[in-house]
């Protein structure tokens, strides 16, 4: 299977949508996607946690925005990046799941 | 070019929401608006949408906008239910979310059949909870006060609370005591002849 699928997550831990993008991501993956997972809002706290590091190990990219990320560390291989980022992930996209 | 449609269904993530908004023409894609029923007012709003407006982006879509949508970021308030449209494959996160009975529901269903939904339909978005509503039509002081209290009890603080009145003096009177409270109103409008909504942010845990 060929494509790229684009998550973004905005909303509060609590909401459970890093888990849901996890689990798709890495479904994604087995299937031979590429995945994106853009990071912002309330969510923007999961680019420090290892859980990040593993998506990042498994071959997605992960970005988070740095307006919101502020000068916190980030897990390993998670990109601090900026709402151009949020753009290019969604406009490459063959397919978006935005859990805003 | 892709043309995507940023739903903002309160509020209270409104600043947000719009940040996206504008960052996501970035890349020269199209975006369209669907405003919630009431902007905050906040000078980030104001700004975002004066840059959308000023980009020639849409800010005052209606929802039949996600009928052509290629992209759809619904951005969500805490409670509260709002049905999705029929216009597109929508996926919600939990059963307990208003939705018909074509939608895909993700916890329910593993993730390995999701991606093979996601990529076998034309287009899918992720539908989200709205904001709740306490339909007090008919009701009068003192039961404005007191089913308003009650409802807010069981919110968790950040939640919104759409408050329907059809008996004018409550829509000074609720607002005074719900600040009185220690909640934020977020504002008051007319709702059609003889209806207003007052609109309640949870503030504290206390009320």
């Amino acid at each position: 299977m060929e494509g790229r699928l684009a998550l973004v997550v905005t909303t509060a831990p609590e909401r459970g949508d890093f888990e849901r993008a996890e689990r798709l991501a890495r479904a994604a993956r087995l299937r031979g996607l590429d995945v994106d997972l853009f990071l912002m809002a309330e969510a923007a706290v999961w680019a420090a946690d290892p859980r990040a590091a593993a998506l990042v190990e498994d071959g997605c990219e992960v970005v988070v925005c740095g307006t919101n990320f502020g000068a916190r560390a980030p897990a390993a291989g998670v990109i601090v990046g900026s709402q151009d980022d949020h753009a290019r992930m969604v406009s490459r996209a063959d397919r978006v799941v935005a859990l805003t | 070019m892709k043309r995507i449609v940023v739903v903002v269904l309160g509020p209270t993530r409104a600043a947000e929401a719009l940040r996206a908004a504008v960052g996501l023409t970035l890349r020269g894609d199209r975006v369209a608006v669907v405003p919630p029923p009431i902007w905050p007012e906040d000078e980030r709003v104001a700004r975002a949408l004066g840059v959308l407006r000023a980009l020639g982006h849409v800010v005052d879509a209606g929802l039949e906008a996600l009928a052509a949508a290629d992209v759809v970021e619904v951005w969500t308030d805490e409670v509260g239910a709002v049905p999705p449209p029929p216009d597109m494959k929508w996926l919600v996160r939990t059963a307990a979310e208003p939705h018909a009975a074509s939608a895909v529901v993700i916890d329910d269903t593993p993730p390995e059949i999701l991606v093979d939904l996601l990529f076998a339909a034309d287009r899918v978005a992720v539908w989200g909870t709205g904001v709740e509503t306490l339909d007090l039509a008919g009701e009068v002081c003192p039961f404005t006060f007191v089913r308003t209290k009650l409802r807010l009890e069981e919110l968790a603080p950040g939640a919104q609370l759409r408050v329907i009145v059809d008996h004018e003096p409550a829509t000074r009177n609720v607002p005074r005591s719900v600040t009185e409270w220690g909640q934020e109103v977020l504002g008051v409008r007319a709702a059609g002849p003889g209806r207003w909504e007052i609109w309640i942010r949870k503030a504290v845990d206390d009320v």
